[in-house]
């Protein structure tokens, strides 16, 4: 009986040794950790109560170095450094068969984001549970070692990369103080809280050449003439709200995206937090690159042109908010129409035009549709975590328009801030795709979509 | 269920009064309750905080006395009436009418006041920026930019009578106001001093610097808010008197001394050869606060021509005043200047330049913020002594040589904005004054460094920054915030006690005069500041503090009433002018109309 222990021993030691030339496992295997490794990251900024525009900015370095660990195995995969601006590729020195691209990919999302967010050290154990999974998958601990190697040292490198975009010096700004005259964004209530990253077209971003490459329409002149255009948006917006039907409502906070929605009882405040625009539209790719069953490299190409157009529509869109300092509806309606109305959202703390979700909605629905085809139907369940049914689309436009109209049923913005802003969204993402197609990014076209689009 | 009254058998009288419309409640009565040798007081003062309120009945506990010998009532309007033989155990209600109220016996007030409000001289109300330079440099102890208005006085037209430039606001540009022989004033319609849209006025003299017996004036520029060092906004200005009274901008007349903002101008004739140069003191620079600005010793060529000369005091400090004085009587004027976490220095004048004497004068000089100095012979010994306005003693810093407050500042985080960080000592141990939110929006990644308010609550500099970095920081202190009275004793500087109520605010301006008549020198004291971090807050109770001197460097507070002075306000300037052989003080209050008092 020993002697059949001995035996038993070898061959299982005989199968723990990696040979060469040893089948890899799925894609599918490992396409599944990425929607999750992008909710830690999530959840992290939930915890911080990170802004939209400084959420768009993590969740794309993030998702880089995945893509950039991807693109240096498989050649369909153009380089960082083809559209990516001022990038620099940096060949990951652990020899390239000695690991496994895609578990580097999905840690690399993790240690990025453990290293860039204040509250990052929290990843540590996401970190840890990722590779206990593997152990339980049986993966080799050498192949777990290497590929955590070459993820440490892309993201790293992700991080060194970033430190250029001038984040660093948005605290030697001058802070926003509020313009004087009635037209300008004033603080709103409950908690009047400071004007938002008022500087946050200084950082640099990733494809396109400048903040203002893609300036929005002028916003309809401010009147408190109640015969004049100005007053006539502001009106609908109040009009909306008398006496709003269900879906519109629903609506309004399936799109609500606050991180910090203060609610006050006496002296007591208390934050309502959930995930940014930002955050909705990355977990959206992740829902649509699963129902696709897309390939890992396709998926991690997908999340990543998704973060790159947000971060991009972020810096756009901010510029224009912080040009125009526009007032919101909450503060003209009180002043002019009625000094007790609330809207059904809480006004977000920075200034009205253009649209935050209709610019960055536009955006990132217009490069999916590039991608993954319109017509592309989907359900979305992203805020079933904050007790919001899911919603189902039949295309990525269809929602990025529902995500744009929402604005003006919570009562936070008005039509031309809607209208321009999803203008604004398309002309951004028009140029990101032509860049995305100069590198050599191509749509999936439908022969690799797995999956029968017309069900839902 | 209480039963004190039962076991302890003590009493109570409880009071519930009624003044007259609009102040039925009676706000600010004040109650004294004389019992057995012993006495209680109250005032009817109900406020405990933000949208709060106590009763308005008055309670006071008595022993077991069922009779208290008397009660005094001073209703607000200071008329008073007493009670005698006031049951005990009782719910007093007293009206104003019943009795009738008397005029108290203190003779507090039935003295004449030492100062009565004048009216205007002339009108003029400032009306001030609304500024925040805390959104530039988020962790400044307080701002720079409300330096208006500044008051100087000089005889314009030369006809014997003292006239006075009082500096723009934002409304207007600063003008010249003339004394005429009936003891008006009139605005000198040819003077137009400086644009306070495009630079901020922060001191002024009037000087002769051409020799041609005619004052000019020089103006410096100061103040924060956007400017930046090196550009016109903060270069200074000369304004030569045309022989007729009026004062035109002169140009090419001044090097290029916009380096900084300023806190004073002091003329002197500094190297004898007989025209008046200058001091000017460097106050901050917009924007790198806390580092040194420069300050200028401007010597005159003879023709109103300054040109800079170097000195062992160029970059000194933040300098917030100065004054040139004999000290060592060798015929040649000592410079003594102070500042922001500096001590008061002595620069002797030598035929060999200037050296710094601080030690020789002083045994322990301190380190204080130090907004004013002051020199005057108090004692009347023939030498002269010194008042220095500091912090006072009644907000949250509190420093000591042994427990200093101490800044650190460096870039820190390279991103090209410098991060002080002030600390001072709570119980012993040395504790940064920056809040964690404060923190982390001056040094972003501070956010990853103290994860939560409770880890943060007991860090101090070390925990906050490594040895290297500390080492590498620029490091300031202050060890005293006491405003001082400095006696010149056979070749020291002796300090001498002062009431507290000199403590009470900061102390920005002081004038040393006899104004209750007595023929000794007294001390008043203006300042507040409420300009300030918003952790700091406002510190603004100083009404006008009159100091009343014996002649021999001891001085006695004046109440307000027997003072007369209600000045309000945070005080930038203040000056005593002669008008039809009267001397007033002249006011200036930063956004508020300048105060005109008599003085007895």
């Amino acid at each position: 009986m020993k002697q059949l222990r001995i035996y038993q021993t070898l061959i299982v030691l005989l199968m723990c040794v990696p040979r060469p030339g040893q089948a890899q496992k799925s894609d599918a295997a490992f396409t599944r950790y990425l929607q999750p490794a992008i909710f830690s990251l999530s959840k992290i900024m939930l915890h911080d109560v990170v802004n939209p525009p400084a959420a768009s900015r993590y969740y794309a370095y993030c998702v880089l170095g995945a893509y950039e660990i991807a693109s240096q195995h498989d050649n369909t995969m153009p380089s960082l450094d083809a559209f990516i601006i001022q990038y620099k590729r940096n060949t990951i020195p652990t020899g390239k068969s000695s690991y496994d691209y895609r578990i580097a990919a999905v840690y690399c999302i993790l240690e990025t984001g453990r290293l860039m967010l204040p509250s990052g050290y929290m990843l540590v154990d996401d970190e840890k549970k990722f590779i206990a999974e593997l152990q339980k998958n049986k993966t080799p601990r050498k192949l777990i070692d290497s590929s955590v190697a070459a993820a440490t040292y892309m993201a790293a490198s992700i991080v060194d990369y970033s430190k250029n975009d001038r984040y660093g010096k948005l605290s030697a700004q001058l802070r926003y103080t509020p313009l004087k005259g009635d037209e300008y964004w004033y603080p709103t209530p409950p908690a009047y809280m400071e004007a938002v990253e008022p500087s946050w077209k200084t950082i640099r971003p990733l494809i396109i050449d400048s903040c203002n490459q893609f300036m929005s329409l002028p916003p309809v002149t401010f009147s408190k003439d109640s015969t004049s255009n100005f007053y006539g948006l502001a009106k609908e917006v109040y009009d909306v709200s008398i006496h709003p039907s269900q879906e519109q409502l629903r609506i309004a906070s399936f799109w609500d995206c606050n991180p910090f929605a203060v609610a006050t009882s006496g002296h007591m405040s208390i934050g309502f937090k959930k995930i940014t625009p930002g955050g909705h539209w990355m977990n959206i790719t992740g829902i649509a690159a699963e129902k696709a069953k897309l390939s890992f490299a396709s998926y991690i190409t997908a999340e990543t042109i998704v973060g790159i157009t947000l971060m991009d529509a972020f810096i756009s869109c901010w510029d224009e908010k912080y040009r125009t300092n526009r007032i919101r509806p909450e503060t003209y309606i009180n002043r002019y129409i009625d000094i007790k109305w609330q809207p059904l959202l809480q006004t977000p703390p920075f200034p009205e035009y253009t649209s935050g979700h209709s610019v960055i909605s536009t955006a990132a629905a217009e490069v999916l549709t590039y991608y993954l085809g319109d017509q592309f139907s989907f359900t979305d369940n992203s805020e079933e975590l904050f007790e919001i049914p899911p919603r189902t689309f039949s295309s990525f436009r269809t929602a990025a328009a529902e995500a744009a109209i929402s604005r003006m049923y919570g009562g936070i913005h008005y039509r031309d801030a809607i209208e321009n802003g999803a203008r604004q969204g398309k002309e951004l993402a028009a140029f990101v795709i032509t860049r995305l197609q100069a590198a050599g990014i191509k749509p999936i076209g439908n022969r690799q979509l797995a999956v029968d689009n017309r069900k839902p | 269920m209480n039963t004190a009254r039962e076991t302890t058998k003590a009493g109570y009288l409880s009071l519930t009064l009624r003044y007259k419309k609009p102040n039925l409640f009676a706000l600010g009565t004040k109650v004294w309750v004389y019992n057995h040798g012993m006495v209680q007081y109250q005032e009817v003062n109900p406020t405990r905080g933000y949208l709060s309120c106590v009763t308005t009945k008055l309670h006071f506990g008595v022993d077991s006395a069922s009779v208290i010998d008397s009660v005094k009532i001073m209703w607000p309007d200071h008329l008073v009436q007493v009670l005698t033989k006031v049951k005990a155990n009782n719910l007093l209600a007293v009206n104003y009418e019943q009795p009738q109220p008397e005029p108290d016996d203190n003779p507090v007030y039935a003295a004449k006041p030492v100062f009565t409000p004048a009216a205007n001289l002339f009108t003029y109300k400032h009306t001030d920026f609304s500024e925040n330079d805390f959104k530039r440099q988020l962790l400044m102890l307080f701002m720079y930019s409300k330096t208006g208005p500044v008051i100087a006085k000089g005889d314009v037209n030369k006809d014997g009578l003292e006239d006075l430039f009082v500096s723009g606001d934002k409304n207007r540009p600063g003008k010249i106001y003339i004394q005429n022989t009936k003891g008006s004033f009139y605005e000198e319609p040819g003077s137009v001093i400086g644009d306070e849209n495009t630079s901020a006025t922060a001191a002024a003299a009037f000087i002769d610097v051409n020799g041609d017996g005619y004052t000019d004036l020089y103006v410096a520029k100061g103040g924060y808010s956007l400017f930046e060092p090196g550009t016109p906004a903060l270069q200074d200005e000369l304004y030569l008197n045309d022989g007729k009274g009026q004062l035109k901008p002169a140009t090419g007349l001044l090097p290029d001394v916009s380096a900084c903002s300023k806190s004073c101008v002091r003329p002197c004739d500094i190297d004898g050869d007989g025209d008046i140069d200058l001091f000017v003191g460097g106050r901050v620079i917009p924007g790198k606060y806390p580092m040194a600005p420069t300050s200028y010793i401007l010597i005159n060529d003879g023709k109103g021509h300054f040109s800079i000369s170097s000195t062992p005091f160029d970059h000194i400090g933040m300098v917030t005043d100065a004054q040139w004085v004999d000290l060592d009587k060798d015929g040649r004027k000592d410079l003594v200047l102070c500042g922001e976490f500096m001590p008061i220095t002595v620069f002797m004048n030598t035929p060999s330049g200037f050296i710094d004497k601080t030690s020789t004068w002083f045994n322990n000089m301190p380190k204080g913020f130090w907004f004013n100095l002051t020199v005057a012979d108090i004692d009347g010994d023939g030498n002269d002594d010194i008042i220095a306005g500091n912090l006072g003693l009644n907000s949250c810093i509190h420093v000591s040589d042994k427990e200093p407050g101490e800044l650190y500042y460096a870039d820190f985080d390279n991103n090209g904005s410098i991060d002080p960080f002030f600390n001072f000592y709570i119980q012993g141990v040395s504790y940064p004054f920056v809040s964690r939110d404060e923190l982390n929006e001056q040094i972003y990644p501070m956010r990853k460094k103290f994860n939560s308010y409770a880890a943060y609550a007991q860090a101090t500099m070390k925990d906050i920054f490594s040895k290297e970095e500390l080492d590498k920081a620029g490091k300031l202190s202050v060890t005293e915030t006491r405003t001082l009275l400095l006696l010149n004793r056979n070749g020291k500087f002796v300090p001498a006690d002062l009431p507290m109520e000199a403590q009470f605010s900061v102390v920005t301006n002081v004038i040393a005069d006899d104004f209750n008549g007595d023929g000794k020198k007294d001390l008043l004291l203006l300042g507040n500041r409420s300009d300030n971090r918003l952790k700091l807050g406002s510190i603004n109770s100083s009404y006008g503090c009159l100091l009343s001197g014996n002649g021999k460097g001891s001085f006695n507070y004046i109440s307000q009433p027997l003072s007369g002075l209600c000045i309000k306000g945070d005080v930038k300037s203040a000056t005593e002018i002669k008008v039809n052989n009267t001397k007033y003080i002249v006011v200036g209050v930063c956004n508020e109309a300048l105060q005109f008092y008599k003085a007895q």
